[in-house]
């Protein structure tokens, strides 16, 4: 299958901080999502794909070719949602959009106002006038109007009410009617995910812990609860994460066929939310 | 690239309508020479498109665009010539139409070497700024250009002690060297000093920019 994004063993150091030899396939015509707790990785990774960072080592290919060797043709085919506003903020949005419109060979200004339209962002007001909502509207407006092959998204529905949250995922899933079309996006509200996503890629502390189909993810993990007197050092070794208390425990296994025969009809098996998986691995075995 | 410097122009489209109005009153009331004038002009353009970006932290949206960090540098330097043209071209249309209209008998219009010294000025205010800037940011920048006009305010004063006091025969030679050479050599001289001065520049910045990390 075709990949919009390869990255292999890319590795960024910073002073308390390092990505560790990542490697992630981005599918060409599916949405993938990135999770990660806070601080975990995502911008960096969204960074280094970008070209934003230099990388210590490893390599980005976008549609096939080395971003840092082919940044201007492969830029043309990406449209980028920042985490927060970087447009001028003293501009309006119609002067804005005149100032980024001949940057792009396909800039297609219809498409543009339908957009700002159906969005109703309006074009007179300034961008610092804008609520965070129109922000991420306008910046998505932009990333949609030069048609772009590859969406690629940093924390967009972070700080958003659920009514602009849930317009912004009916967006994407319009966008992707073109089977030609990619989008990958970070986030850590991973509800959005479940609603729109083909694929989860999973970063914690700078370590990418899987990356999958969202089928095959319900299918390994799951969550099982039960009398703590099931747990002894056999069965904890199939928890990726544990939560004992004084009634019993709960836990997320990776091996859910193994775990649920394992466990039989003594503890309680269901199915795993990606917030449990988020959760359960951040958190490691640790007690409360 | 064009549009990268056009870009600096439509962010200074309020700032242009301000060097429209101080060209026309410094012009017509000339307390400074009109190379000086534009000068000004010139080095505010500059720093005033480098507060716009700073501000909104535009390299991260720069960087998003399709453009080449190397193109994002070259373009500044483009526009530093712009913006001297302009300023010294904004100059030379306001005293020839004062010249043409009403200008008394010591009223100075600008003439073809003003166009060498304002662009020069100019280009070299901003190839001193931009390495720096890139380098250690906005506010250090700030406080360095603030000591270097500090130093241009009592530099008369350091030059006529070095002049009366210590280098009194070098400078001389020098400054007789300079009167006896003619104003197209000195220009000639004033204009390549300036484009060394620039690629040098250009070039550091150039390698600066391409190791940040945004």
């Amino acid at each position: 299958m075709e990949h919009a994004i390869q990255m292999q063993h890319v590795s960024k150091r910073y002073s308390g901080f390092a990505l560790q030899d990542i490697s992630l396939s981005v599918k060409k015509g599916f949405i993938t999502g990135f999770i990660g707790p806070n601080g975990s990785g995502k911008s960096t990774t969204i960074r280094c794909i970008m070209n934003l960072v230099r990388k210590d080592a490893g390599s980005v290919h976008i549609f096939g070719r080395d971003i840092a060797r082919h940044e201007r043709e492969i830029k043309q085919r990406i449209g980028f949602v920042y985490d927060e506003n970087y447009f001028y903020e003293d501009l309006t949005v119609a002067e804005m959009k005149k100032l980024i419109a001949p940057f792009y060979e396909r800039w297609d200004d219809g498409q543009f106002r339908t957009y700002l339209e159906q969005f109703e962002v309006p074009e007179r007001k300034k961008i610092k006038e804008l609520s965070k909502g129109m922000k991420m509207k306008f910046s998505l407006a932009v990333a949609l109007s030069h048609h772009a092959d590859l969406i690629i998204m940093d924390e967009p529905t972070s700080g958003l009410d659920p009514v602009f949250r849930r317009e912004i995922l009916n967006i994407l899933r319009d966008f992707l009617q073109d089977e030609e079309k990619t989008v990958f996006f970070s986030t850590h509200i991973t509800t959005d995910l479940e609603q729109i996503a083909d694929y989860i890629a999973f970063i914690y502390k700078g370590r990418m812990v899987f990356q999958t189909d969202k089928e095959s993810l319900a299918e390994s993990y799951g969550l099982i609860k039960g009398p703590k007197e099931l747990l002894d050092g056999d069965t904890k070794k199939y928890f990726v994460g544990l939560r004992v208390t004084d009634n019993g425990f709960e836990g997320l296994t990776g091996d859910l066929a193994t775990a649920s025969r394992l466990f039989g009809g003594e503890a309680l098996v269901e199915k795993a939310t990606l917030e449990d998986i988020m959760y359960y691995t951040a958190r490691g075995n640790d007690r409360v | 690239m064009y549009s990268l410097v056009m870009k600096d122009f439509r962010l200074l489209k309020k700032t242009l309508l301000f060097v429209v109005i101080y060209t026309v009153a410094m012009t017509i009331m000339q307390p400074l020479p009109p190379a000086a004038t534009a000068s000004i002009v010139g080095w505010l353009l500059i720093l005033n498109a480098n507060h716009f970006d700073e501000k909104n932290r535009s390299d991260m949206f720069l960087n998003s665009l399709p453009v080449s960090r190397k193109q994002i540098v070259s373009a500044k330097y483009a526009s530093f010539f712009a913006f001297g043209l302009l300023s010294v071209g904004a100059s030379a249309i306001v005293s020839w139409a004062m010249l043409w209209f009403v200008a008394p008998d010591d009223f100075q219009v600008v003439q073809w070497q003003d166009f060498v010294i304002v662009i020069s000025s100019v280009m070299l205010a901003g190839a001193v700024f931009y390495p720096l800037y890139y380098k250690f940011g906005g506010q250090y920048v700030r406080i360095a250009m603030l000591g270097l006009l500090f130093l241009g305010m009592i530099s008369a004063n350091i030059i006529q002690w070095l002049v009366t006091q210590r280098f009194a025969g070098t400078i001389g030679g020098v400054l007789q060297l300079l009167q006896s050479t003619s104003l197209p050599v000195m220009m000639l001289y004033l204009a390549a000093f300036t484009c060394i001065v620039t690629l040098l520049s250009w070039k550091l910045s150039t390698v600066i920019y391409q190791k940040k990390d945004f």
